[in-house]
């Protein structure tokens, strides 16, 4: 690669690796509990 | 390299790497199949379409994970140089395996009479506007538009055509669609597939493309500060003897642009370390056959003027090299390229 494509590469991989991460982190908290099962509906 | 027009140069070591491929995704989806069938067996069609669409899309997430580690573990260690030299072939299968995974979502859709949801899902703009509950499948779509594209234009006539540095440019759109990959399945399967394996993939497969890519940049950045210059901008290399036979010592010019110094035996040459093929990096490629050989896919140049030796007609920048005080010095404005500047000590370094 080139100089200029390296320091490129360089400037924008971690920003999107920093926008990746935080996405799958959001994604991971705010996704919906799983769903009860009716089991332990009737079991109460 | 090539003197005449064929589609594909094929030779063992393209068919070895296309065929152990061929295998390795043969293998993932055959265990992936197997192993889903025998856990939780498909009640019905749609849930057996189901399961093909979770082999082929995880497979194909897998082998983008694998094409973007081959390039940071290439240059950690030499031992994964043969990963990267059929990558192309590497990039179209992963865009056919994530066509696959397409087409059966739409046969899911198909076979239940659903096709019209898919569109309705894919065009209820108010869901744009929310992080959980996003579209996500437009993201695949943009990432496969992405693979498209870089699977079409991979075949050398449009490098030449394009340039290498507008090729080289055009095929890093592939960390894009790595990303977009990454939030598709975040957004989607992992929204309401509550097994552990989902993050673990995800997690796994983004950190150690991150981590990788951080060492070898890490790494890289000694390389790229300028070497001092002395009088005259001649900048040190060292004794002729701190140059491997048969290999390179790279160096950077004040700009940053880097110089492979060679020696091949008596004989030191200086050359760009950019290959006039991908802008590969010859400096940590070898002398074979009388040649400096990119590492990346064995293009070859004399070591005396930077050309491809005949009936090739790729050619090099050379730079100008001399013996000072017993040290070996290159100057950094490069010649123009085929341009002999290659010097022979009095005598072969021990």
């Amino acid at each position: 690669m080139r100089r200029s494509q390296r320091t490129l590469h360089r400037a924008l991989w971690p920003l999107l690796a920093l926008a990746v991460g935080l996405g799958i982190a959001l994604a991971l908290g705010l996704r919906a509990p799983p769903a009860v099962p009716q089991a332990a509906e009737v079991a109460r | 390299m090539s003197v005449g027009y064929r589609a594909v140069q094929w030779n063992r070591a393209k068919l070895v790497y296309d065929a152990i491929l061929l295998l390795g995704v043969a293998l993932y989806i055959g265990v992936f199949l197997l192993i889903a069938y025998r856990i939780d067996p498909p009640k019905d069609l749609p849930a057996a379409i189901d399961l093909r669409i979770r082999a082929f899309g995880s497979c194909a997430f897998v082998m983008l994970t694998i094409i973007l580690s081959i390039g940071p573990l290439a240059r950690l260690d030499r031992r994964f140089l043969p990963l990267l030299y059929n990558r192309r072939h590497f990039g179209v299968l992963t865009f056919i395996i994530a066509s696959l995974h397409v087409s059966y979502m739409l046969e899911w859709y198909a076979v239940q009479g659903n096709l019209p949801n898919l569109i309705n899902e894919l065009m209820t703009w108010g869901d744009y506007g929310k992080f959980i509950g996003f579209p996500f499948k437009v993201l695949g779509i943009i990432a496969l538009v992405i693979l498209f594209l870089m699977a079409a234009t991979s075949h050398d006539f449009w490098l030449g055509l394009l340039t290498p540095r507008v090729w080289k440019g055009l095929h890093m759109a592939l960390y894009a669609a790595y990303a977009l990959v990454v939030m598709h399945v975040a957004l989607g399967i992992m929204q309401y597939v509550h097994t552990p394996l989902i993050p673990a993939m995800l997690i796994g497969g983004f950190g150690i493309v991150t981590v990788l890519h951080l060492v070898a940049g890490w790494r890289e950045r000694a390389g790229d500060r300028g070497g001092k210059a002395a009088d005259g901008g001649w900048i040190a290399v060292g004794a002729p003897a701190s140059i491997p036979d048969k290999g390179a010592r790279i160096v950077a010019a004040p700009g940053g642009e880097r110089i492979a110094v060679f020696r091949d035996g008596a004989e030191i040459g200086a050359l760009t370390n950019l290959c006039a093929h991908q802008a590969g990096p010859i400096g940590e490629g070898r002398i074979i056959d009388g040649c400096v050989t990119c590492p990346w896919h064995g293009y070859q140049y004399r070591l005396a003027d930077g050309c491809a030796p005949p009936p090739f007609s790729e050619k090099l920048a050379t730079y100008r090299v001399r013996i000072r005080d017993g040290v070996v010095e290159v100057h950094p404005d490069a010649l123009q390229p085929g341009t002999p500047a290659s010097i022979f000590l009095t005598a072969t370094p021990e």
